[in-house]
């Protein structure tokens, strides 16, 4: 399968980068075509649609920050995904058939339940609604980020890597 | 009342900036001081550098000039009013961006120094307001989650004083909107600002 994998984190070292390259690493040995976009490094966001149009599947590894997804993230779903009511943007995205977020929120779930998850809303009704239908979202989130621990940190590496491997 | 007005529009010509002059003037209007800061015309950069995520955790997470005034201007606000277009259901990536390089530890939150639980620090913060367009219709909106409106009112609402009261000022289907309910729209943000 040709998975479009998104990744948003400003810093090289930073744990977010650790997921996306485990998440990376998963899918390749399991066999998929990975086509890997990080929105910090990149500059040629022409490119960005035509590749998306290719996915069969995507994958967004970023860290939630404000209840959902970096702005370099969200600029990337603002331009290249087609929001509903938009009469200006291109149709649905059949090609997709497959969603997967992998994300870190550094509070812990009680305070993102208050918040209501805008992060979560906005991929699991939103952008599933332009997909296939019967896409399914499989969401893997760390919550209380910021109170973990380096044993915490490494099992959600694994959980990570666990549930892309099954792909 | 001190107020600031935020103003996030990707698009240079947007709608939005009639809708900020409108709510500018009904704050004067009635009484309030204000503060703009438009953030395409001051050319502010809203991706979070890696610098800035570098200094993010420690004791001054902020090395940029321009984004230490606009945290000086939030620490004054006793009103924050919004003003940007929805984009998918949410805030729009400028606006975004600006919550995330501005509203950091010493400004909207303190962590606490051992347990690192959050707590609100935006509690001269007496008004809430978010005047914005939707493309989608009410109905729409509410299907897909209005996640703008829960990212203001609840995300950043959790980091105010416990008296702070939100306004939600939004034209729904606004690019099928004519000109003259475009036009009584700005006037009922105005007269709304006034009485804030």
């Amino acid at each position: 399968m040709r998975v479009h994998l998104v990744g948003a984190h400003p810093v090289p070292e930073s744990y977010n980068l650790a997921l996306r390259d485990r998440a990376v690493a998963a899918l390749t040995d399991a066999g998929h075509d990975v086509d890997l976009l990080d929105l910090y490094a990149d500059t040629a966001p022409a490119d960005h649609g035509p590749r998306l149009a290719e996915a069969e599947a995507v994958v967004l590894v970023y860290p939630t920050w404000w209840g959902g997804p970096p702005a370099v993230l969200k600029d990337w779903i603002d331009r290249c995904w087609p929001e509903p009511g938009d009469t200006s943007a291109r149709g649905r995205l059949d090609n997709v058939g497959r969603l997967a977020v992998v994300t870190t929120h550094g509070s812990g779930r009680l305070r993102n339940g208050v918040q209501g998850e805008p992060g979560r809303r906005l991929v699991g009704r939103g952008l599933r609604s332009c997909c296939r239908a019967g896409t399914r979202l499989q969401w893997i989130a760390m919550y209380d980020m910021d109170r973990s621990t380096p044993a915490e940190r490494r099992r959600f590496l694994d959980r990570v890597e666990r549930a892309l491997a099954a792909w | 009342m001190r107020a600031l007005v935020i103003h996030a529009d990707p698009d240079p010509a947007g709608y939005s900036t009639v809708l900020r002059d409108a709510a500018v003037r009904g704050l004067r209007a009635g009484g309030h001081e204000v503060d703009v800061l438009a953030l395409a015309d001051e050319g502010f950069d809203w991706r979070m550098s890696t610098a800035d995520r570098r200094a993010y955790h420690t004791d001054d997470p902020i090395v940029d000039d321009q984004v230490r005034r606009h945290a000086d201007a939030v620490r004054q606000a006793e009103a924050l009013v919004f003003v940007y277009p929805t984009r998918w259901f949410g805030l729009p990536a400028p606006m975004k961006g600006w919550l995330e390089r501005v509203l950091v530890t010493g400004v909207a939150f303190e962590l606490h120094p051992r347990t690192h639980r959050v707590k609100g620090a935006l509690g001269r913060v007496r008004r809430l307001v978010a005047i914005t367009t939707y493309r989608g219709s009410r109905t729409e909106v509410l299907r897909f989650a209005d996640g703008g409106r829960r990212s203001i009112t609840r995300t950043i609402r959790l980091t105010c004083g416990w008296r702070c009261r939100t306004t939600w000022l939004g034209l729904y289907a606004a690019p099928r909107r004519s000109e003259a309910r475009r036009a009584e729209f700005a006037r009922a943000v105005t007269r709304r600002m006034e009485r804030l």
